[in-house]
């Protein structure tokens, strides 16, 4: 509490009101509507401590420095930030001031915990715990949801030091008390759902989280029974069973229904403290969840079990605030969506993606996981995506470095270097330090050493919330850029240590090609990346509809740089495969051929970006030149701001060149001179298309080995491959309509369409896919 | 941070716009604080008004009705951001709910927004909330884009979009140092 006033070296005031609103209540005033109180409410004048800091009145000197100021003037030194001043609070506000009561308003509600329920309504309140618990799973404060039990509040503080501590009577010292429902039953499940939380946290701050945006970690200086083990809970909610079991005098149905709610809290607990649960506990989950939201209705809610005010004890500056309400059906799928998640994210344990060098192959299939892992509807909340982060980099037997290091060669192994001279394990095995294979290993060990942290920072952007993935990649690219330059010096390295012969395609180039393994490998990440971050940017509604054209052209420009690149490297898988047939070897021959099938499998899911964006791209910019995309008139800003402001993510990469911004302004704004032109453009967009249709299709039929989708066959078919042909399905419709509105009304000369046509953007939740905004044209009758 | 303000066009001959004055606080103050917190849960504390009135009471515009009523405001700050361009920021936007759809809104930015440009500003930014339909539309008229979603953004658990207008050409490449934390650089409510 603000009211008395530490030494403190950065007081800082604001004068005139503020002063004036500082009432300090030993003043002797007159009695006001409002009174303090200590956040534990025992005294309303804070009495000197007996030792530590010593406290006096500044009252004086603070009115007699306050008149010195003019109204409204702040004095401040420059360390104090906006952030800060938010902070600030206003004493004597009831909205600011948490311990400011309205009059005759009490500290604290008035419940009795000893008080006798009836198992209805202990029913009532422990489903109304478990929707508090989800709640702050999706985001909340303790304060406002789990902590604003009664029950747990007395279970919690003072803090228990031994378990026989944590129960509502603190007095008569707990389990020797009565045997009754709520000290046995209810407290039990109670510190089932304490326990829950315990493991949760230290779960998600134990792996990359966003405070307050994705959860909030603060306990307000309670601790979540962290110094007990799960299985001491366990062992209560067993014996809080057993005495339900006993009971006579309950019908036997609400004994039944109260069984199933402790038996949920068990395998609840025993799901989120394992850090492998078996997937046998989710299937006890699903079903216990079905008979607990069958017998909902059986509860009688006691609404004074939980208060808002609880937080006025809490660790905490800011009053009350009011507690979060969600349904228990909306708490019951929340439940079944974390339990579906965690299974899911475990399935990754059984993509032997790390440890066996007979499977590399099976490598790449970590990224197209986090993908489908983060594509999951709903999206995951924070707890599965912090389970999946420890699978991942927290594996008990090893190190996340030495992981990702083996995960990052095994990765480049697939894409640019199989069955390549330079991994070969031999030269691992040379240590004289002047041969040329003890320094090629050198070198890629150098380069792996170089890129583990970057690549990690790749995945662990993928197991963040869906905004940040788009704002990290936009940072990861930039280090891969940083790494790309250091690749291309080990390349050089290893050129020089192999002289290893470039080779000519004039497909590709009209200069000899050097192999650049490293560095095309890193570059062809980069690609991906940026891709994504324009597509996650159509996923999120940055883009207005006026820069749909732009932005799908730059997609397009993006990809086509991909697909060029991937044939790049194709060339040097080919020479390999030429040694691998030298060689006779059946496993070496297979292994550049896989490489070789995911390298086409990789062009062929570009190609169809490729000419879905070109449509999309060419099909807005005819939009916008027949003025059916509302064009804001933007009085403050022009094209190459806008232009700037959109390629700020790429303007530090010194490859690709980012398209200009006379072409990219060429191809947002074509002109429709004549019907002849329109009619050219309806047609190229219908080929581009029928194209996309085309590699979409193919892309389909291939096995879900030849596209790095093991584990991921549904998210890869339905989720993407197939959503990709419904959009280029939908995009064809939009062109026919286009065309039959030529055929129309434009036969001789171009007319005026906008009363015509109708264009609707759709909104995210309707378009076949969230990065294809497919626009829906339609003629007015 | 709060815009509470419709995209209107027409406008109210009888109003004046006049630039926020520090020594007419006492008249001022309490009437911004009460359109501003009228929609908000948990009002802002007399420091955070201070904190943009002291320093930058010139980016402070508002709508006075022919009684000297305050009809509307907005509240900006200008300064670096980070070591990089120098970044305005509108923290504050509101018109009385029965003169919103006016144009009101529009015109106390276009006057903040002139200021800043008069003041060397680089780039301005804001935050509005992804479902304020309104204000979205205001600011894109003017010429901003969205540039980031940001997730769970205000302390109600909506989601927000971070909202930019380049003002000079080479914006984007005044390097500002990367915050990692990217905690809660601006205002939230």
């Amino acid at each position: 509490m603000p009211s008395l006033t530490c030494e403190s070296p950065n007081l800082h005031f604001s004068a005139h009101s503020a002063a004036s609103r500082l009432r300090i209540d030993n003043s002797q005033e007159s009695p006001t509507e409002y009174s303090f109180v200590t956040p534990e409410g025992t005294s309303a004048i804070p009495k000197p401590p007996k030792s530590g800091p010593s406290f006096h009145d500044i009252t004086t000197t603070f009115q007699a420095a306050s008149i010195a100021l003019r109204p409204g003037q702040l004095v401040k030194d420059e360390f104090f930030t906006l952030f800060e001043s938010v902070g600030a609070l206003e004493i004597m506000d009831p909205k600011m001031d948490s311990g400011c009561l309205e009059a005759g308003e009490m500290l604290e509600d008035d419940y009795d915990v000893h008080r006798e329920l009836l198992p209805e309504e202990v029913i009532a309140v422990m489903d109304q715990i478990l929707c508090h618990e989800m709640a702050w799973h999706q985001g909340y404060p303790l304060s406002q949801t789990v902590l604003s039990s009664v029950y747990i509040d007395r279970l919690l503080w003072p803090d228990p030091k031994m378990l026989e501590d944590a129960n509502f009577d603190r007095k008569s010292q707990g389990l020797a008390a009565k045997y009754l429902l709520v000290d046995t039953v209810l407290r039990a499940y109670c510190m089932g759902v304490v326990k829950c939380c315990d493991h949760v946290l230290r779960k998600i701050i134990s792996e990359h989280y966003y405070e307050e945006e994705d959860f909030a970690t603060h306990t307000h200086n309670r601790d979540l029974l962290n110094g007990f083990e799960a299985d001491e809970i366990l062992l209560v909610l067993e014996q809080a069973r057993h005495w339900m079991k006993e009971q006579s005098t309950i019908k036997p149905s609400l004994t039944k229904d109260l069984v199933a709610r402790l038996d949920l809290r068990t395998e609840m607990l025993r799901a989120f403290s394992n850090d492998l649960p078996d997937t046998i506990i989710f299937d006890r989950i699903q079903s216990l969840v079905n008979t607990v939201r069958a017998t909902v209705d059986v509860g009688k809610p006691v609404k004074e079990a939980f208060s808002e005010k609880i937080q006025r004890r809490l660790a905490s500056t800011t009053p009350p605030k009011p507690v979060i309400e969600i349904g228990t059906e909306e708490a019951f799928k929340k439940l079944e969506r974390i339990c579906a998640d965690l299974r899911g994210a475990q399935r990754i344990c059984k993509i032997d993606w790390i440890d066996s060098p007979a499977n590399l192959r099976l490598t790449i299939n970590l990224q197209n996981f986090l993908w489908a892992f983060a594509s999951r509807k709903p999206r995951p909340l924070p707890f599965p995506r912090a389970f999946l982060q420890s699978l991942i980099f927290s594996r008990g037997d090893n190190d996340g470095d030495g992981i990702m290091r083996r995960l990052l060669l095994a990765d480049l192994k697939e894409l640019t270097l199989s069955e390549d001279p330079l991994l070969d394990p031999a030269n691992w095995k040379v240590e004289v330090p002047s041969d040329s294979r003890h320094r090629i290993a050198e070198r890629i060990d150098s380069f792996a050493f170089r890129a583990t942290q970057d690549y990690s920072d790749l995945f662990r952007s993928l197991c963040q919330n869906r905004c940040r993935i788009r704002r990290t990649l936009c940072h990861v690219v930039q280090t891969f850029e940083y790494l790309q330059i250091d690749a291309e010096n080990i390349d050089s390295d290893l050129h020089a240590l192999t002289h290893q012969a470039p080779i000519v395609n004039h497909d590709l180039s009209d200069q000899p090609l050097y192999q650049y393994p490293l560095s095309s490998w890193t570059y062809h990440q980069k690609l991906r990346q940026m891709e994504w971050i324009v597509q996650l940017g159509f996923e999120q509604d940055i883009y207005l509809p006026d820069e749909l054209a732009g932005m799908y052209s730059f997609l397009e420009s993006t990809v086509s740089n991909r697909i060029n690149h991937l044939g790049r490297i194709s060339t040097f898988l080919k020479r390999n495969q030429d040694l691998a047939y030298e060689s006779r070897n059946g496993d070496r021959m297979s292994n550049v051929q896989k490489s070789l099938s995911w390298n086409s499998a990789l062009i062929e899911e570009g190609a169809g970006i490729f000419y879905l964006s070109t449509a999309l791209g060419m099909l807005y910019a005819v939009l916008n030149a027949l003025y059916l995309i509302p064009l804001p008139p933007r009085p403050f800003s022009n094209a190459g701001f806008r232009y700037e402001l959109r390629m700020k993510p790429f303007l530090g990469l010194s490859i690709p060149p980012i398209i200009p911004l006379e072409e990219f302004q060429e191809r947002c704004h074509v002109v429709l001179r004549n019907p002849k032109d329109f009619e050219a453009r309806l047609q190229s967009i219908d080929e581009a298309v029928r194209e996309a249709k085309k590699q979409f299709a193919s892309l389909q039929k291939r096995s879900s080995e030849d596209v790095r989708a093991i584990g991921v066959e549904e998210s890869w078919n339905k989720g993407w491959v197939s959503s990709c042909l419904m959009a280029c399905i939908a995009t064809g419709l939009a062109v026919a309509t286009l065309q039959k509105v030529q055929t129309a009304h434009c036969r001789s000369k171009m007319v005026d369409l906008t009363t015509l046509v109708g264009v609707e953007i759709p909104e995210v939740e309707e378009r076949y896919h969230e990065w294809w905004i497919v626009p829906r044209i339609t003629q007015v009758k | 941070m709060a815009h509470y303000c419709t995209d209107g066009k027409s406008e109210i001959p009888e109003l004046r716009y006049v630039q926020y004055d520090n020594d007419r606080e006492d008249e001022l103050l309490p009437q911004i604080r009460q359109l501003i917190s009228k929609d908000l849960s948990e009002p802002y504390s007399i420091y955070v008004y201070r904190y943009f009135l002291y320093q930058w009471s010139d980016l402070c515009f508002m709508a006075l009705d022919r009684a000297d009523r305050l009809i509307g405001v907005v509240i900006c700050k200008l300064e670096p951001h980070r070591g990089g361009p120098m970044r305005g920021y509108i923290a504050m936007l509101a018109t009385q709910e029965a003169h919103r759809g006016k144009g009101i809104a529009t015109k106390l930015v276009s006057l903040a927004i002139e200021a800043m440009q008069a003041r060397d500003a680089d780039e301005i930014a804001l935050e509005t909330e992804v479902s304020n339909v309104a204000s979205n539309k205001l600011y894109e008229r003017l010429g901003f884009l969205r540039t980031k979603r940001l997730h769970r953004y205000y302390l109600n658990g909506n989601t927000a979009y971070r909202l930019v207008l380049y003002l000079k050409e080479g914006t984007a490449l005044k390097q500002s140092y990367y915050d990692y934390s990217e905690g809660p650089q601006e205002l939230r409510c």
